[in-house]
């Protein structure tokens, strides 16, 4: 599977206090993105 | 993590855990980063995230992780059910969304070395950290 593009304002997350949010909201520059497997 | 800001990176760790558990997780660690959760996976999905299987999982590279985890001291906390499936991945972005680098685990052990990471970062911003 190749992204190329992807829209970060479409890719919705939740906040720690569980409000909806965006990757756009918290890019400036570059962004590290890392997923976990677990949180063991 | 330093470098990273010296670059001026943004770095987010999203796990598929529940927001009230990661702020759980949150308040013992503190981690220098912003922690979003995920729970319906639809992110994961959106980067191809998928789920493992089992021999990837408990592979003999896995195995050699874990113990070497061990070896230091660490211990393995115990946070609740989880599921030990889902494959992690890690992904460079510039603020445009272009994707800079991506990389999806194929096994628990299997994650770019950080030099790799620090790397494609620096040519995108065309900075050298000190």
């Amino acid at each position: 599977m190749v992204l190329e593009t992807i829209p970060l304002e479409r890719v919705w997350l939740l906040d720690l206090a569980g409000r909806k949010t965006n990757l756009k909201e918290h890019t400036n520059n570059i962004l590290l993105l890392i997923f976990l497997r677990h949180l063991a | 993590m330093d470098q990273f800001k010296a670059l001026g990176a943004t770095i987010i760790v999203v796990s598929f855990a529940q927001p009230e558990r990661l702020a759980y997780y949150q308040k013992i660690h503190q981690w220098p980063f912003t922690l979003l959760a995920d729970p319906d996976r639809s992110a994961y999905s959106y980067f191809g995230l998928k789920r493992l299987s089992w021999y990837r999982v408990f592979s003999f590279s896995t195995m050699r992780l874990y113990l070497e985890i061990l070896r230091k001291g660490r211990r393995v906390e115990n946070y609740g059910k989880d599921d030990y499936l889902q494959s992690g991945g890690d992904f460079l972005l510039n603020d445009k969304g272009l994707i800079l680098f991506e990389h999806r685990s194929r096994d628990p052990s299997d994650r770019p070395p950080v030099t790799t990471l620090l790397e494609i970062a620096r040519g995108a911003t065309g900075k050298t950290t000190i």
